[in-house]
């Protein structure tokens, strides 16, 4: 057979399996690899070239090359317009079907409040730290200045897993360690997950999530706790917002104070969520107590400093309105897909 | 703490609303809301039946014509047998509310006749339960005026405060008065005890000795003979019922309310009942045993402090009094005790018997060593005059450790530099004064003598807290600008979780945030079993904390398929907890990110994303990769809990592992479809993402080649073998693998398979010839054979 008639029949043949190129997927690779490949039918074309007498070689060569070319051509247009599932060359496609349905996912509620407020404190020079969720008496509660058989204690229900360890009740177990640790200046915000020894019900879960703040230097005071959290708000409320301190109590601060914000549902008018108050409770903050100093050693009279911290949970549930504390640990992917 | 607006009268002229009011006490600490009790309608008011006629259609109903000051009168059909003309009444109007706003009165058709209103009867205004008729007014108010201006009503405010443990001086009306004094700049009056005393002398009816003078430094007794036990006069009950108290016989009622006004707990006994006519203030010996008023027999702790009498416990000290000498119909004569018992040994008593009483509560609070004395005057007093009797005369005083007065020095220099604020020095004496505190000044300072009540004041930082909420915290105005140091920057070691989590939003998946309190069963299969267990759970299921990222994923999974969700992927990174001996908890946190795929993707009409252990393997990679952890690689594993596992590496380092539960996991979770989960040590993936270097390399300057290889090979070769083999032969030119098809058929035969390479070869030196990669791709194919038999198809 005459190499010019192999090439006649290895056109038809490519002509043929084109019109019965299957949908499946790597079939018109297989069909490159029969014609193109290495051992394909064109190579061996080729390699009959030393049979081809000389003065024809020159013309058979463009000839063959011509068959390769159209090939790889005929190949390539096929894989770029509609890939190899379909066997049309021109087929009719219907760009009104919708496009493929790529989910996107969430990042969780909780984390994303969470996120906003590390970003505040970051912008006011503030580094992040963290403790143990699994802490003992001592960082929880007696370095805090709450001792044992105190009635302070009663203000937190606390898990405890030995007599001497426990879950921490609050981030303010972070406090104690980072001061171990560091020498003031300390500027530092805690998040973590606390526990509390609580029914499960629509406003309770028997664990939640906190950030912590600490500002220890020389000349720390109030009136700059005060514009701190002041600036805070703003941020995270809106800059209309309006700030209330009154004086609480924590064993680990003095003077101690709760921040209330002007609803931001109502704008201070009073309704169902302030409770008619006007206020929405936020924060508890403090100057450090000076007994605080003593158990990591710091000397009081050389230092002050203010603290404070706040339930992301609260926040999350006022900023999304949503209403049961136990949404955000369900894994309901009907209320995650909404964040 | 339930306070009486009208009971604080007692002690304070207080001026403004009841807004105003818990306005104050909150500003000053004592968080307080109110509730208006007493006038429970609105709308009502003087009216006269001007006629009074027979209802055509009903026999026992009347329709009236009333003037109730409009410029027309109005019909009403009353029910009421002493209606009549010309009679005064009160009217509620259409419009007007009864029962505190629930029920409203509306324009009605009464058996066809229209009725514009209500006359009311005393129970409808909530002024008794009188209801056999209307209430008829004999008043010569003008028509119209509402009816509470001719009613006097018991209208009172009653506040909520929510006291912090810090302020047990404040658990009285006496209390809160005093703080009402300080907003008001006014002191508080305390009424003079009407004390009146027979000859008989107390000494000679009890004798009280203290074991132990630091559990209990003082005990003052008095004794109220011939009294009679009897229900309590009315206007004593409506002060405890005004409370939410409730009313139990004049004696107890008289304890009740001293405490609640003044606020030092004490107990009566039945002085008949004690024997030997002494008290002795012990702790508890080993194996004592109390039946408590709550008829609760209590086994007594060694640091449980008792007062008994001559051979017996009568009451736990500051928490509960026994039931052997409680007052009952017949007692006659009474001893009064009251005491000041150390807040330790109360609490600690209290907290073991898990009892909780008005009494503990204050004692752990502490109490006013000096408040001891008028308390036990003012309750004898109160006794006398609601049951009668004759007080014995003076108290026996046991006070064997007497309480210093406690002085602290102030300085205002410093008091500024912690608040930041400039405040005049006769603002400060003010503050002192509203506070009973006494001052005297040296040179910059003040010495300040404490008040009794006030055993909160402890240091000078205490008064510096008294004198900011008595200015106002909003009176210190912010600062207007923040300072900070650079020393006091450290590093953040979770800066990699914020990362990992925007990857996998991503691609797709849903941030979880599971319980970290799990059940046993819970914490045995993808960790081991030694999981931190809990001393005090709420129940089973929240007894252990988590040991693995994953059951939370596979229970939040469990609960989706429930909601029929079909598709879904999540992951969560939290701490996971382990016992270890080496820490000082006995335990080791770790940080776990958990990976989970379920079901299939949304069908589509394309195909555009196989759900399989492929699938995720690619998307871990992909995860990593973006938050540049390269190098990653999958080993067959057999963890337990798993019918399929693959190791995680990157390059040599295991960073966690991948697979599908078995089906007893299935089984556990209640689950029909098998997901797959992932579980990467966080710690690990910190570690390398803080370790990783990236090395910039140009982009090659000279051609790549391709070259695609068939193989056929053994049906259970892994293809990571051959990948090895090619990666190992193709040098360093040899850029790109890609696996491109998997063949299985007849046409390769029952036990081999056909795998298909695409190789890209490029040198960064020079253009590679055909021939130098035939020549690469020729030792490669050469390898396979060699090693696994493979042969080019």
């Amino acid at each position: 057979v005459s190499i010019t008639d192999q090439i006649q029949k290895v056109r038809a043949e490519f002509s043929s399996d084109l019109e019965s190129l299957s949908s499946e997927n790597g079939a018109l690779d297989q069909i490159r690899i029969k014609y193109l490949g290495r051992k394909g039918l064109v190579a061996s074309l080729f390699v009959q070239m030393g049979t081809v007498a000389a003065d024809e070689r020159p013309k058979m060569g463009q000839v063959l090359n011509e068959l390769k070319s159209d090939i790889t051509a005929e190949i390539d247009g096929i894989s770029s317009t509609v890939s190899d599932s379909s066997k049309s060359a021109t087929p009719h496609i219907d760009y009104t079907l919708p496009g493929d349905p790529i989910p996107v996912g969430s990042i969780h509620p909780l984390t994303q409040v969470m996120e906003e407020i590390k970003s505040i404190f970051l912008r006011l020079g503030f580094s992040i730290a963290y403790g143990p969720e699994i802490d003992t008496d001592f960082y929880n509660f007696e370095a805090l200045n709450i001792p044992k058989h105190h009635p302070a204690r009663d203000m937190q229900d606390t898990f405890y897993i030995t007599d001497n360890v426990l879950l921490r009740t609050h981030t303010s177990d972070t406090q104690i360690h980072f001061m171990e640790n560091h020498e003031p200046p300390v500027r530092i915000i805690a998040p973590g997950r606390v526990y509390r020894n609580e029914d499960v019900s629509v406003r309770s879960y028997c664990l939640f999530h906190q950030i912590e703040g600490l500002y220890v230097d020389s000349k720390v005071t109030f009136a700059e706790l005060k514009g701190t959290l002041d600036y805070f708000a703003r941020e995270l409320f809106g800059q209309n917002v309006k700030t209330r301190f009154r004086p609480s109590y924590f064993p680990f601060t003095e003077p101690s104070a709760e921040m209330d914000v002007s609803c931001i549902f109502c704008k201070g008018k009073g309704c169902g969520i302030c409770k008619k108050t006007g206020w929405l409770e936020i924060l508890g903050c403090g100057m450090v107590d000076p007994e605080v100093y003593k158990s990591v050693n710091y000397g009081p009279e050389k230092w002050t400093g203010f603290a404070f911290g706040m339930g992301i949970e609260r926040m999350a549930m006022l900023k999304y309105g949503i209403q049961d504390i136990r949404l955000f640990y369900s894994g309901d992917v009907r209320f995650l897909r909404q964040f | 703490m339930k306070v009486s607006l009208n009971w604080l009268k007692d002690y304070l002229d207080v001026s403004g609303t009841a807004e105003e009011i818990s306005d104050t006490l909150t500003a000053l600490g004592l968080e307080a809301s109110y509730e208006i009790t007493g006038k429970s309608f609105t709308g009502i008011v003087l009216g006269k039946v001007i006629e009074c006629g027979p209802h055509e259609n009903a026999d026992k109903l009347s329709v009236c014509e009333v003037d109730i000051g409009d410029e027309e009168n109005y019909t009403i059909v009353c029910g009421a047998p002493n209606v009549k003309s010309g009679i005064h009444v009160p009217v509620a109007k259409v419009g007007a509310t009864l029962n505190n706003g629930d029920f409203k009165i509306k324009q009605a058709k009464l058996r066809g006749v229209e009725s514009s209103g209500m006359i009311c009867s005393e129970r409808e205004l909530a002024i008794s339960d009188e209801h056999e008729g209307i209430m008829i007014l004999d008043t010569k108010a003008e028509i119209g005026t509402p009816i509470e201006e001719i009613l006097t009503f018991k209208e009172d405010t009653l506040f909520e405060i929510d006291l912090t443990p810090n302020r047990g001086d404040c658990l009285s009306h006496l209390g809160v008065a005093r703080e009402l004094g300080i907003g008001a700049g006014a002191d508080v009056k305390r009424r003079a005890v009407d004390l009146i005393e027979s000859a008989n002398s107390t000494s000679n009816e009890i004798k009280v000795s203290i074991a132990d003078s630091d559990a209990c430094p003082r005990y003052a007794a008095r004794v109220v003979t011939g009294v009679k036990v009897r229900p309590s006069p009315q206007w004593l009950v409506d002060r405890l019922v005004s409370i939410g108290q409730s009313s139990i016989n004049n004696i107890v009622d008289a304890a009740n309310y001293v405490l609640m006004d003044s606020g030092h707990p004490m107990h009566t006994f039945d002085l008949d009942n004690i024997s030997g006519n002494e008290i002795n203030v012990r702790y508890a010996k080993k194996g004592e045993k109390l039946t408590t008023l709550d008829n609760e027999k209590r086994d007594l702790k060694d640091f449980h402090l008792l007062i008994c009498d001559g051979d017996k416990p009568i009451a736990l000290a500051g928490i509960m009094g026994g039931i052997n000498s409680e007052i009952n119909d017949g007692t006659t004569n009474i001893l009064i005790e009251s005491a000041y018992f150390s807040p330790t040994v109360v609490r600690k008593g209290a907290k073991v018997l898990d009892l909780s009483t008005e009494a503990s509560r204050r004692f752990e609070r502490d109490t006013d060593m000096d408040g001891i004395i008028p308390a036990i005057n003012q309750l004898a007093a109160l006794i006398v005059e609601v049951a009668g009797g004759e007080i014995c005369k003076g108290v026996v005083d046991e006070y064997p450790a007497e309480k210093m007065q406690r002085t602290i020095d102030f300085s205002i220099e410093k008091c500024e530099a912690l608040l930041g604020t400039h405040i005049p020095k006769d603002k400060i004496e003010n503050i002192f004064v509203s506070l009973q505190i006494t001052h005297t000044k040296q040179n910059g300072s003040f010495q300040c003598i404490i008040p009794s009540f006030r055993n909160d004041l402890e240091r000078e930082v205490d008064l510096y807290e008294e004198v900011a909420r008595v200015i106002g915290y909003d009176n210190i105005p912010s600062s207007a600008q923040f300072t900070g140091s650079y020393n006091s920057f450290v590093e953040d070691d979770q800066k990699l979780d914020s990362l990992l989590r925007t990857q996998l939003q991503a691609i797709g998946f849903h941030e979880h945030y599971s319980n970290s309190l799990q059940h046993e069963k819970d914490t045995l299969h993808f960790a081991g079993g030694d999981a931190v267990q809990l001393k005090n759970p709420l129940s089973q299921d929240m007894a252990f904390i988590r040991n693995s990222i994953t059951p939370g994923l596979l229970m939040a999974a469990s609960y989706n398929e429930k909601r029929q969700e079909k598709g879904f992927k999540l992951f969560e990174i939290g701490a996971i907890h382990n016992q270890s001996k080496k820490s000082a908890t006995g335990t080791n946190e770790k940080f776990h990110l958990g990976l989970l795929w379920y079901g299939e993707a949304q069908s589509h009409w394309r195909s555009y994303e196989y759900r399989d252990l492929f699938r995720c393997k690619g998307e871990i990679s992909q995860m990593l990769q973006s938050v540049g952890i390269a190098n990653v690689s999958f080993k067959i594993g057999n963890e337990s809990g798993f019918q399929i596992s693959l190791k995680i590496y990157s390059g040599k380092t295991q960073i966690g592992k991948v697979g599908i539960p078995d089906s007893k996991i299935l089984q556990q979770y209640n689950l029909k479809v098998n997901p797959t989960v992932c579980d990467l040590s966080l710690h690990n993936l910190r570690e390398l993402w803080q370790n990783q270097k990236l090395v910039y390399s140009p982009p090659p300057a000279f051609p790549s080649m391709s070259r695609d290889i068939a193989l056929q090979v053994a049906r259970d070769l892994p293809a990571e073998d051959l990948l090895k083999t090619i990666q190992k032969e193709g040098g360093y030119t040899l850029k790109n693998i890609s696996l491109f098809d998997v063949y299985q058929s007849d046409e390769v035969g029952d036990n081999n398979k056909s795998l298909a390479f695409s190789l890209k070869f490029q040198s960064e030196t020079t253009t590679l010839t055909d021939t130098e990669v035939d020549a690469d791709v020729e030792k490669i194919l050469n390898s396979l054979n060699k090693a696994h038999g493979a042969t080019q198809r």
